[in-house]
């Protein structure tokens, strides 16, 4: 097998026991069937993007979006703790290229994002309307990685340079509501929306992640999606970039 | 053949000091190679350039006969190690933790589950088997990291204070197994505190301080060079501090160490045992003071370390 591979597995299965799997998996359900169909009692539905939406129809995408942030967490965490508990060290003294390691990181946040992903559209499809297309697919595929990279190359950085547990954790709790809620995943960000937030979310790169799977699942895609995913492809590398420089600062070497 | 070659190798970590400051030394294919000092002496610095995890700041280094800067992945597909920084999976059982680091190491699947029960057997680990790692005592996850290493084969293995935290038995029944290893042909580079075990285990060994060796021989030629030496211990009442300046000024090539209070004695290294002895009777006549205890005793591989590492201290 593959060294790349390997080192995925590893991650894999030693960050994601059955508590953290279930809290992945819980947390976004409870949001979308709790917020979902009881605020669905008292918005019905709305127009959105020219045509009638019920609520939970709106944020399922979102949900799914979302996921991004689930999987780029468990990378930047891993990372922290690999370094917590020795085990960076082990593994950089073992067959494997520092290249090897981080890259296995990111496919790893990839393939748990895209597990969360599958899992909140199965949830979801017996309560929403979705008309998506091959070509949607592929964009909501584009959407995750783009997204995925961008917020888990954050959490990279962050788990390179943060010592402390609580640190590590306060942040990037923060860091998961201030973007989930800054973002369009709970409502649209329209003409009304408060100039404050709609500046935040227009800053946010989960937003463009949003409002590309929601218009991938409603099959309302278009122009807007190049610069959706110009945005993504630019936050990616300036993000990936930082992180790459955080990750070979990371405390073993001596000066050459 | 050699399985290391160190020639003048200078690391630093801040660019200003070096810590370790030009070695040179070979270790042959085959040898346990023991190397010694006191904390900070830079075993573990030289250790991370061995295994690649870190750059010679300068001098050249080849492990198994590739040069660590240009070929370090060839390297560490060749050798075993086990750091002195503790490292385990902390949410996996001991048992998953030796699966997943076979998987890293890409142990073929039909020989995967026989390796590991041998060695959960063999190093007692059944009790523990299913435990979370997180959950065991600090020597139970140190010799979890010593037997996962044991999983795959290496030609070389490095050993960094392996046995720290281990109970007597595990201890002996882990070096019993270094010897066997060594004996098939495995090359060990080890480092330890602990110089009873240095004695038992290694062929050779390296004496460092301050990132330079000051010794490096057989464990016999070390002793025989040592050999008129005694180590005398002495423990006397009211003055310490003032019998050992005594023999400090007046015991030429004698190394004197001690804490100099009550319970812990002055140790002396010296090949003048008579004047010693007459330096001490000469303090207790004039201090009025009692001998509380005397020993002299053969020199030990301690007292050549002690020695070594004092004489230069003294410098
Ligand atoms: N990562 C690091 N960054 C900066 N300085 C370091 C680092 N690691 C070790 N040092 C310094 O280098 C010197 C040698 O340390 P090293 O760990 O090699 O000693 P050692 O011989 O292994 O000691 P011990 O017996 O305590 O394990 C020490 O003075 C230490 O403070
Ligand atoms: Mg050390």
């Amino acid at each position: 097998m593959n060294s790349t591979i390997r080192l995925t597995y590893r991650i894999i299965r030693s960050a994601l026991d059955v508590n953290t799997i279930s809290f992945l998996i819980l947390l976004p359900v409870g949001y979308l069937l709790i917020m979902g169909l009881m605020m669905g009692s008292i918005i019905h539905s709305f127009n959105y993007g020219g045509s009638n939406l019920s609520y939970v129809s709106f944020i399922a995408p979102g949900i799914v979006a979302d996921q991004i942030l689930m999987g780029g967490s468990m990378a930047g965490w891993v990372l922290w703790s690999d370094k917590r508990t020795g085990m960076l060290e082990q593994i950089f003294s073992m067959p494997f290229s520092r290249f090897q390691y981080q890259l296995s990181n990111l496919i790893a946040m990839i393939l748990v994002t895209f597990g969360g992903a599958l899992i909140m559209i199965l949830v979801a499809i017996p309560f929403i309307s979705i008309n998506i297309t091959a070509y949607g697919f592929l964009l909501v595929f584009i959407y995750l990685v783009l997204g995925t990279l961008t917020f888990g190359s954050i959490m990279l950085a962050l788990g390179a340079t943060v010592r402390s547990n609580q640190v590590f954790n306060v942040i990037s709790n923060v860091m998961f509501f201030v973007v989930t809620f800054t973002s369009s995943v709970f409502y649209p960000i329209t003409s009304q929306t408060p100039r404050p937030l709609a500046m935040a979310a227009m800053l946010n790169p989960l937003t463009y992640v949003v409002d590309g799977i929601r218009g991938a699942f409603l099959n309302t895609s278009g122009v807007a999606d190049v610069y959706y995913i110009a945005v993504l492809v630019t936050t990616s590398a300036i993000f990936m970039a930082i992180a790459s420089l955080t990750y070979r600062r990371i405390k073993l070497s001596a000066t050459v | 053949m050699n399985s290391i070659e160190v020639s003048d190798l200078k690391v630093s970590y801040d660019g200003k000091k070096y810590v370790v400051d030009g070695l040179s030394f070979d270790v042959e294919e085959g040898e346990i190679f023991g190397f010694l000092g006191p904390n900070g002496a830079g075993k573990t610095t030289t250790i991370r350039v061995l295994t690649t995890l870190i750059k010679p700041t300068q001098g050249t280094v080849n492990v198994l006969g590739m040069d660590v800067t240009k070929r370090g992945l060839e390297i560490r597909k060749r050798i075993g190690v086990i750091l002195q920084q503790p490292s385990y999976e902390w949410n996996l059982s001991v048992e998953k933790n030796m699966y997943i680091y076979a998987t890293l190491w890409n142990i073929p699947r039909s020989q995967v589950k026989k390796r590991i029960d041998e060695l959960i057997e063999k190093f007692d680990l059944a009790e523990i088997r299913k435990v979370s790692a997180a959950d065991i005592s600090i020597g139970q996850r140190r010799r979890l990291q010593l037997v996962r290493e044991l999983i795959h084969d290496s030609e070389l293995l490095f050993l960094d204070e392996p046995t720290i935290g281990l109970d007597p038995i595990a201890r002996k029944n882990l070096l019993t197994y270094f010897k066997s290893l060594a004996k098939d042909g495995t090359t060990i580079f080890f480092t330890t505190h602990n110089l009873e075990e240095a004695d038992f285990l290694c062929d050779r060994v390296g004496i460092i301080n301050h990132g330079r060796l000051y010794a490096i021989d057989s464990i016999d030629n070390l002793k025989a060079t040592y050999e008129g030496d005694r180590t005398i211990e002495v423990l006397v009442n009211k003055a310490p501090e003032r019998l050992a300046e005594k023999l400090k000024s007046r015991l030429v090539g004698a190394v004197v160490d001690g804490t100099f209070n009550k319970e812990s004695p002055i140790k002396i290294v010296t090949n003048k045992v008579p004047d010693a002895m007459e330096i001490i009777n000469e303090y207790i006549k004039e201090e009025g003071d009692s001998l509380l205890w005397l020993n002299i005793k053969k020199t030990e591989l301690e007292d050549v370390f002690f020695k070594v590492v004092g004489e230069q201290q003294n410098e």
